[in-house]
């Protein structure tokens, strides 16, 4: 068992075989070698890091992207935003939660929760103009009248297809 | 806004399942990341760079000079570009701000009617510094080419082989349409390939 501590200090004792979902933890882990010593998580709260140990509980024992194979397709590789049945389910929280667990996979380096989560803010984002776009993300339009129609103008051969 | 969306490589991997190139839906419009780029500053130079990355021909980069924008989106139909002055310094400026962005551009046999546009730009200033591949389709003739052509791209499509292949040091995948039988094409084949990685 692995002791995590958390950004508001809770613990939480998990698997080895869970906790190693994490690349960041993995790595750690071997670096460090057997010991009793906690692993402090300032970045993540407990109330994300109970969400993101059931992620990493549902997906025990399947096969962990490599890291080389990760980098060297990710040029080319085809990315669809379809998300299974349990993952969907698990990742319907309210915004601030879903931003949460995507910074936590993102410090943690667990890909395929990071890509969970950024499937479900793209298909939040399909067919939105800009300014529902700002809207749904609490946007600040930063740009000025003439800055926004410049860029409109420049990318028209996109705006009609 | 919450703080995950300044996050770099964040943003890159949301927009990246937006990207028409980079997924495999066969819905995806470029005009989701056309929307993201006016969203905000945060979101415009990686939704910029993802969209303009992928071109059908380069139609789209001439269309962001204000004096062609009527002929390009076809508002002013009298005129063809071939009749249409070459751009200026500070209008081929623009041209390679966005062109500096596309990174697998496919150049259409319309190409050759609107070459002389860009005569203004250096024949030596590398046009697409990020270009990874290369899909030429200009059937007939190949003095267009050395203007796609820097020490960049990775993958062509081509005609016929070209002498300056030979200086595409990072090429590592090259397809041509037509059947290399003459000696000499044969030799500057051989050339080429022992230029490549």
């Amino acid at each position: 068992m692995v002791l995590l501590v958390t950004s508001d200090n809770v613990q939480f004792q998990v698997d080895k075989e869970v906790v190693e979902r994490s690349v960041l933890i993995k790595n750690m882990l071997e670096d460090v070698g057997e010991s009793d010593q906690s692993i402090p998580l300032a970045n993540v709260s407990s109330s994300v890091l109970k969400k993101v140990i059931e992620y990493c509980e549902h997906h025990r024992g399947e096969p962990l992207p490599s890291a080389d194979a990760d980098q060297n397709q990710d040029e080319t590789r085809k990315r669809t935003t379809d998300i299974s049945e349990w993952d969907q389910k698990f990742i319907t929280v309210d915004q601030e939660m879903l931003f949460e667990i995507i910074l936590a996979a993102n410090y943690l380096d667990i890909k395929s929760l990071l890509d969970v989560g950024c499937k479900t803010v793209a298909n939040m984002i399909k067919g939105k103009t800009p300014e529902e776009i700002r809207r749904l993300f609490n946007i600040v339009n930063d740009f000025t009248p003439e800055e926004e129609a410049q860029i409109k103008k420049e990318n028209e051969w996109a705006e009609d297809r | 806004m919450h703080r995950a969306l300044f996050v770099l490589e964040v943003l890159l991997e949301i927009f990246a399942y937006l990207c028409p190139r980079l997924s495999d839906s066969s819905f995806n419009s470029p005009k989701w990341l056309a929307a993201l780029a006016r969203t905000c500053k945060t979101f415009h130079e990686s939704a910029m760079n993802l969209l303009w990355e992928d071109l059908d021909g380069i139609k789209p980069l001439l269309g962001c000079v204000a004096r062609l924008r009527p002929l390009i989106y076809r508002y002013d139909r009298g005129v063809g570009l071939q009749d249409v002055e070459p751009l200026f310094e500070h209008e081929a400026r623009q041209f390679l701000r966005h062109a500096a962005r596309v990174r697998s551009p496919r150049i259409l046999s319309d190409f050759s009617e609107y070459f002389h546009l860009l005569t203004a730009i250096p024949i030596e200033t590398c046009q697409f510094p990020r270009l990874l591949a290369l899909e030429y389709s200009v059937s007939g003739t190949l003095r267009h080419l050395p203007f796609f052509l820097p020490l960049t791209p990775r993958r062509c499509v081509l005609p016929v082989i070209h002498p300056d292949l030979k200086y595409c040091h990072g090429l590592e995948n090259l397809s041509l349409w037509s059947s290399t039988d003459s000696a000499d094409e044969l030799s500057l084949l051989s050339k080429t390939i022992c230029s490549c990685k």
